[in-house]
């Protein structure tokens, strides 16, 4: 038979994913409040598209061999606190680069699994963009639309004043970042553009 | 794309195929990842969204297609990298466009610089390609974003005349095209080729079969001593050891080459019989203890005597087949012939030019790897007719009449031997040999047409014979399928399976029922014609198979 190729991503193993992070430089400066809120960003997106709660990153903590870094419930919370826009001051801690590296692990094993609704989601992005049409419009993304800005607004501060078109576009936009997470080098993808942030300013 | 290149790889994600064609290099077994070589690639944009007209089917070499991969890989971390805010002003149009253009990206400023250069360009441009083919491609491959959340891709010098100067691609097809770069990157590492290859192969490619000849010299060279000695020991008639010397350093007495050598050594008695040697070898068989006459001759003999006049032609191919002796034949050795051919010409006789270049004309086909030299020599002098007789000689290796009356295959070459062989016999003493000759050249101008049309149809009937059979018993027509399949098959030397090319997308998706064995995998009998085989198969869904030669 012919051989045909599985996604080499397929067969990539979590060490040689924890490896391949870590054979990026972290920048000497970096911004580590621009890459707590990407990465809560991102699994608050996840969370919202695929109704993927705690349990499942635990789970996929489990799966990745990242028991150490993800314990447990508390431990995940923690992290996501660190996210300097969450409201409340409790609980925050800070978050190191191994932290950081599992949490962009755990999103894109759960970005690939959730991968067919994702790419369902950005399939109707695209019609309604070709139709000049309000992404709202169609039932799965408005619904993820409103629930992200509901989370949003129920989880992060309302000092900063935030439009909900804001919001929109943040939501449809880590919509768009979940799919190319969820790919093959995803995980180099989610890093590399979480240094670029951190870096920027 | 190389018909040689065995290894298939191919990626289908759901709006995409990439096939990889290349050659799995030896390095390969040192290296992490499989290390490639003369890689060319196929990349269909084939959406099912999309209408068949619409659909794009890109090829390019190891080179376009690491730039496409560096290209799509970087521009889009630039997309995940963008700003909210930026990223969707990107897709608003051409002056939203513009500026995120003109607003550098932190990272790479020549790059901006390029989008900004491109952009101004290509908008006019647009339509244009679109429509009609006319542009050539111009620049490199790139990519752009575009309204409504589509990208540009930017097909540089892998555009032809039916993708037009870009691709418009969505957010799927870009992140399904740069999903299936982003595996062929993580699994192969394709070495340079194209360009390296021409210098690289050129010294290589002369000095190899000088150095073939030269070892092959040096491991006959005791044999042809023990040979040569043992001739010596056999023969009443006294010779002299210069030319037995001569002979161990041509190195390729061969065994099949007796009958002729023979003929080439003793200038007085000899000549006349060795066109009937070289004729006779197993029909008649009279002569056959002559070959002891010893193989050295060759060279010494046609210096010395360059108006044997008669029995030079026979020299002439008993040198050339000396050299060659490999069974293969001595194809590349030939240099030395056309030399003696040129004495021989001088020396020689006129009449067997027109016989010879008849001999060409039916041998012809048999020979179209023969060295220059070769070629050379028989355009050189008339009197060389014989070189090519005894190239022809030394490429088949059987002697025996039945080839000559009944083979339409090389072994059928003999015959324009023997009909060269005549005139000289003519002149010689022996009557019998020369009608002996007579039939031999009555039966010749068949076989050489029988030769020639064997030879322009380089397929094997019976391997295609097999390729059916084979192919029938396995095929299993999927329910539900409607339309034929069809395949290109490449099927080497040994019978193995050598490549499989799927005609069709419905081909692509079925080749598991086909039954077909994997690649590598013993197919049928070996090629007699010691060629690749290219076979078309045609799978029917009501169970039939079909199997034909594909024409070049």
């Amino acid at each position: 038979m012919l051989k045909v190729m599985q996604s080499a991503a397929n067969s990539s193993t979590p060490i040689s994913l924890w490896d391949d992070l870590t054979k990026i430089d972290a920048p000497a400066v970096v911004q580590w409040d621009n890459m707590k809120t990407q990465l809560d960003l991102v699994l608050l997106a996840l969370e919202t598209l695929a109704g993927i709660g705690s349990e499942e990153m635990l789970a996929a903590a489990n799966v990745l061999n990242l028991e150490s870094k993800l314990p447990d419930r508390v431990a995940l919370w923690r992290l996501r606190q660190s996210n300097p826009l969450r409201k409340g001051q409790g609980g925050r801690k800070k978050l190191d680069i191994e932290e950081a590296r599992s949490l962009v692990m755990i999103i894109c094993h759960l970005a690939k699994q959730s991968q067919e609704l994702i790419r369902r989601a950005v399939d109707l992005l695209e019609q309604m963009a070709q139709a000049n049409r309000e992404p709202h419009q169609a039932a799965l993304l408005g619904d993820y639309i409103d629930a992200f800005c509901n989370r949003y607004q129920e989880r992060m501060m309302e000092d900063e004043k935030v439009s909900t078109e804001v919001i929109s576009h943040l939501a449809l936009k880590l919509l768009i970042d979940l799919l190319f997470y969820s790919g093959p080098g995803g995980h180099r993808r989610l890093w590399l553009s979480l240094i670029d942030r951190s870096t920027k300013f | 794309m190389p018909l040689s290149n065995p290894v298939i790889r191919r990626y289908t994600p759901p709006t995409c195929t990439l096939e990889i064609w290349a050659q799995k290099s030896p390095i390969s077994r040192w290296a992490k990842q499989s290390v490639l070589k003369q890689l060319t690639f196929e990349l269909q944009l084939d959406d099912p969204r999309l209408s068949e007209e619409d659909k794009v089917t890109i090829r390019g070499d190891r080179e376009q297609l690491e730039a496409l991969c560096t290209k799509v890989s970087d521009y889009v971390q630039e997309l995940l990298q963008k700003d909210t805010e930026n990223f969707w002003l990107s897709f608003q149009g051409s002056q939203a466009n513009h500026q995120v253009i003109n607003e550098p990206p932190p990272q790479d400023l020549s790059r901006s610089a390029a989008f900004a250069r491109n952009s101004n360009n290509d908008n006019p441009n647009t339509d244009n390609s679109n429509s009609g083919f006319s542009q050539t491609p111009v620049g490199s491959i790139r990519l752009q974003p575009d309204t409504h959340l589509k990208h540009k891709l930017f097909l540089g010098s892998l555009a032809n005349q039916s993708t037009g100067e870009f691709v418009q691609l969505g957010l799927l097809q870009l992140f399904d095209l740069a999903s299936a770069l982003e595996n062929y990157s993580a699994e192969f590492i394709a070495l340079p080729t194209t360009t390296n290859n021409t210098s690289r192969r050129t010294p290589l490619s002369t000095w190899g079969p000088v150095a073939a000849v030269v070892a092959i010299a040096a491991g006959l060279t005791p044999v042809t001593w023990q040979y040569a000695n043992r001739l010596r020991e056999e023969q009443i008639a006294t010779k002299s050891s210069p030319k037995e010397e001569s002979v161990a350093l041509n190195s390729s007495p061969l065994q099949e080459l007796p009958t002729a050598v023979p003929t080439l050594n003793p200038p007085t008695p000899l000549p006349t019989q060795s066109p009937l040697t070289s004729d006779l070898p197993l029909s008649v068989s009279p002569l056959p203890p002559v070959s002891s006459i010893s193989p050295q001759t060759s060279i010494a003999g046609q210096a010395q005597k360059p108006q044997t006049t008669i029995s030079t032609p026979s020299q002439g191919s008993s040198d050339t087949t000396s050299f060659t002796k490999p069974l293969t034949s001595g194809r590349d050795t030939l240099t030395i012939p056309g030399a003696q051919s040129n004495q021989i010409g001088t020396s020689s006789i006129t009449v067997p030019t027109p016989k010879a270049q008849n001999s060409q004309t039916a041998i012809r086909p048999n020979l179209p790897q023969n060295s220059s030299a070769s070629i050379g020599s028989k355009s050189n002098a008339p009197g060389t007719i014989t070189n090519p007789a005894t190239s022809t000689l030394t490429t088949t290796n059987n002697l025996s009449p039945r080839n000559i009356n009944e083979t339409p295959k090389p072994s059928g070459i003999n015959s324009p031997n023997i009909s060269l062989g005549s005139p000289s016999d003519s002149e010689s003493d022996s009557a019998s040999t020369s009608d002996l000759i007579n039939k031999l050249r009555q039966n010749r101008p068949g076989n050489s047409s029988k030769i020639a049309a064997g030879n322009s149809d380089v397929f094997d009937p019976k391997q295609i014979a097999e390729v059916k059979e084979y192919l029938k018993q396995r095929w299993q027509p999927p329910s539900g399928l409607t339309q034929a399949l069809e395949y290109s098959l490449t099927v080497g030397v040994d019978g193995s399976i050598e490549r499989i090319l799927p005609l069709g997308k419905a081909a692509r998706e079925n080749v598991s029922s086909t039954g077909m064995p994997a690649i590598g995998q013993p197919f049928i009998s070996p090629s007699k014609n010691g060629q690749d085989a290219r076979i078309r198969a045609v799978f029917k869904p009501d169970g039939k198979v079909q199997a034909f030669p594909e024409t070049e």
